[in-house]
């Protein structure tokens, strides 16, 4: 898919682990995963809301896209 | 929902059983017939065509089998829409085949069972070759279009089982 998850190269730069972000916005660590690897086929706006909250981040700095 | 599928399963069941009776009965048939030609059985009944003692059945019974088969690949479905698990591809490509099977049976069985008409000696005494053919055509050809619509049914039921999965499957990677 030619939209790109950059939530681990975000996740670095906070220091923070996937599980500590999967108990911040409330959703479990096997979704989490799904969001990161790129396999999900879309995104809630209040998950995209809830993350952006926990990182205190815009949607472009998680979500880029990229020609295929 | 539960008694409808448990009476769903218990008509596949009587389905596959009568079909299963029914094979029996034309192998006893075949097998007068290849016994009578082979004198190693004495039959008194009245001497017909081989095509209508030997093919017909033999292809009946072809015919029987596949149904019997495809009654026993619908049958697999049932548990699944007990769990709630309906909306799988396999039980699309069940469907499917079944719905095809089905179009497929009453194809290849209006032919023969027209095949076994123009063998019945008519008891209609001045009537034309073609008006015997019309009324056959449409006596075999109404006994297998109930058929034909439940086999159209069941792949709209194919068809929306995977779309289901489509939107079941879009549904689960939405996070």
């Amino acid at each position: 898919m030619s939209i790109v998850v950059n939530l681990n190269t975000v996740l670095a730069e906070r220091n923070l682990k996937s599980k500590e972000l999967a108990e911040m916005i409330g959703i479990t660590e096997a979704n989490l995963s799904i969001l990161k690897s790129g396999k999900a086929k879309a995104i809630r706006f209040s998950t995209l809301e809830a993350i952006c909250k926990a990182l205190d981040c815009q949607p472009a700095d998680i979500l880029a896209y990229e020609k295929e | 929902m539960r008694n409808l599928l448990t009476a769903l399963k218990w008509l596949i069941n009587f389905l596959i059983f009568s079909v299963l009776i029914s094979i029996i009965i034309n192998l006893g048939e075949l097998s007068k017939y290849v016994l009578t030609k082979f004198d190693l059985l004495q039959y008194s009944g009245e001497e017909n065509s081989w095509i209508l003692m030997l093919l017909i059945p033999l292809l009946t019974i072809l015919l029987q089998g596949y149904i019997f088969w495809l009654l026993l690949k619908f049958r697999k479905v049932i548990p699944d829409f007990k769990t709630d698990t309906i909306f799988t591809e396999n039980n699309s490509a069940i469907f499917r085949k079944v719905g095809n099977g089905l179009i497929i049976y009453s194809v290849l069985i209006f032919f023969i069972r027209l095949i076994e008409k123009s063998f019945e000696i008519s008891s209609e005494y001045g009537v034309s070759a073609s008006y015997t053919l019309g009324k056959n055509f449409g006596t075999v050809l109404g006994g297998r279009i109930s058929l034909l619509v439940i086999a159209i049914f069941l792949l709209i039921i194919a068809r929306l089982i995977k779309e289901g999965y489509q939107l079941k499957n879009e549904n689960d990677l939405t996070i």
